[in-house]
């Protein structure tokens, strides 16, 4: 049997040969014994294998599945009503999935209001591609350290350059059950790695649509940095031109305007709980707010006092901060071990804008 | 109609047009529906199971990662058997791993009288294919278990048409001459 012979022969087999080809291979008796020992061979390797075990069916398509959701997560927001702290979404504060019927427009309304959609990466191929593990936990000591000594000058200086503002856009849509989506966004330029650092946010931000009003963002404590246990949240900096949005969102944006350095952005939503259906040793990068491009409105307040700790998490760690004036912390929650860390901003009473 | 009742009875593409809409019935309902299959795929790509099972689940995740990308061209059936085969590849690379030679895999049952003939024919081709270098045998699978025509074969594994007709043959004929020549049932050395 020659390569050409059995080259034929296989090709014969899937069809692909000239007529002129496959004539000659139907009138040379070797051949078609060739083709006849190939089709054997084929024929086993198309036998059905056994079914797969159940547990295992059901591992990977669970993980399949929540691969799909992640691929959602910005419309997985739980939709807070800020003033009496409760879940918009329903009673059932761990619903984290969207129903099937309103996926579709949830994903329409968050494209529509972000530039991009949220994405998760696995870690562990980031961990492959990165540093040694004994030059991350340097980093990380320096990064703490860093941050530590940057809320104390800033404490000293009494530096009054940040600015913080709260931005809100309303709605002609206050039904739907996107439209009282309540987000907090925190954006600290040149930004003091506590949070940041913590959740291992490197985004870097770009101009913020809303333009910074008056009042100051600075720590009062040193911050007690949470341990993320191997799970990081990522977060970015909402677009420059974002299009208007028809949610409602509330952020808080404390930007030092005067720094050259990047800008370091920290988003987080008030019970981020679209996190809870992120898997172990997945990165969360993710746009939360769907604040637009609308002017800042005259007056109004937003409560951050009374957003409870997300469902099934345990606090970690939390920064004393103030904004505008007004006390509050910077809460680090972790659902599990090795699971996510979500940060939520609160404030001891109402924060107001002008 | 429920969601998942309404998504069993629906064809490929419309569980497709549904899912890329965000619908998790139909996204469910689709990958269960051909996940033998890219199991299967999986599992002759990879050689063992161990390897299998890792990348049988990349391939799902791809699947649906990369579903928003898909413009049914092509049926559901062959652009997912294609995207996981290059998650298994991908996969595969990852570990760096070459096949476990043979005398390195889990030591087998027996296959003794009372194995039917269907068991030993797959325990023997679960021999073979490992000792089959990947270069023949990753597009003898990806056609003959994919079912992967050779375009679609050269594509996804950036080689000229020509060459993956040449390695399908060539990996056929090795293929045969393993399985020709097996010990017989029952008096298989361990």
């Amino acid at each position: 049997m020659t390569d050409h012979h059995d080259d034929l022969a296989s090709a014969y087999l899937d069809g692909q040969l000239s007529p002129e080809e496959a004539a000659r291979v139907e009138a040379d008796p070797g051949l078609l014994a060739e083709v006849d020992a190939l089709a054997a061979v084929v024929e086993r390797l198309q036998t059905e294998e056994p079914p797969v075990d159940a547990g295992t069916r059901e591992r990977h398509l669970s993980a399949a599945m929540a691969a799909f959701d992640e691929a959602l997560a910005p419309t997985n927001v739980i939709a807070l009503d800020s003033a009496a702290g409760r879940s918009a979404a329903g009673d059932d504060p761990t619903r984290v999935y969207p129903q099937p019927d309103d996926m579709a427009r949830r994903t329409a309304k968050v494209a529509s209001a972000t530039s991009g959609p949220a994405s998760v990466r696995r870690l562990d191929d980031r961990r492959r591609q990165g540093l040694p593990s004994w030059l991350s936990a340097a980093a990380a000591l320096l990064v703490i350290g860093g941050g530590i000594g940057w809320f104390l000058s800033r404490q000293d200086q009494g530096d009054d350059s940040a600015a913080v503002s709260l931005d809100a856009t309303t709605s002609a849509e206050g039904s739907g059950a996107v439209a009282d989506d309540a987000a907090f966004e925190s954006t600290a330029e040149g930004s003091p790695p506590t949070s940041a650092a913590a959740l291992g946010a490197d985004d870097r931000a770009a101009g913020n649509a809303a333009a910074p009003a008056g009042g100051n963002a600075a720590s009062e404590a040193q911050p007690v940095i949470p341990s993320p246990d191997g799970t990081e949240v990522q977060a970015s900096a909402p677009p420059s031109t974002a299009s208007p949005s028809t949610t409602t969102s509330r952020a808080i944006t404390s930007a030092a305007p005067s720094s050259t350095t990047p800008q370091s952005t920290v988003t987080t939503q008030l019970g981020a709980l679209a996190f809870g259906s992120v898997p172990a040793g997945s990165e969360v990068q993710s746009r939360l707010t769907a604040s637009g491009a609308s002017p800042q409105p005259a007056g109004g307040s937003a409560c951050g006092d009374a957003v409870a700790a997300p469902a099934g998490t345990t606090l970690t760690g939390y920064v004393p901060i103030t904004v505008n004036g007004v006390a509050g912390e910077a809460l680090f929650y972790r659902s599990g071990p090795g699971a996510i860390t979500v940060l939520v901003v609160r404030t001891s009473s109402c924060l107001a804008f002008s | 109609m429920a969601p998942y009742a309404a998504a069993i009875d629906a064809t490929d593409a419309e569980l497709v047009a549904r899912a890329q809409q965000g619908d998790r019935a139909a996204m469910e309902t689709l990958l269960g529906r051909h996940y033998e299959r890219v199991h299967t795929i999986c599992r002759r790509i990879a050689g063992n199971e161990a390897d299998a099972d890792d990348a049988c689940q990349e391939a799902l995740m791809a699947i649906v990662r990369g579903l928003d990308r898909f413009d049914g061209r092509s049926s559901f059936r062959t652009w997912s058997y294609r995207v996981a085969s290059n998650a298994c590849l991908d996969e595969m690379r990852r570990k760096n791993r070459r096949p476990v030679p043979r005398d390195m895999l889990p030591e087998r049952p027996d296959s003794g009288p009372g194995l039917d003939a269907a068991v030993a024919d797959r325990l023997t081709l679960d021999d073979a294919l490992p000792r089959l270098s990947e270069e023949f045998r990753v597009p003898v699978v990806l056609r003959d278990v994919a079912g992967l025509d050779y375009a679609e074969i050269a594509d996804t594994l950036g080689i000229p048409p020509g060459t993956v007709r040449s390695r399908i043959a060539r990996g056929r004929r090795q293929l045969a001459g393993m399985l020709g020549n097996q010990v017989p049932p029952g008096e298989r050395q361990s």
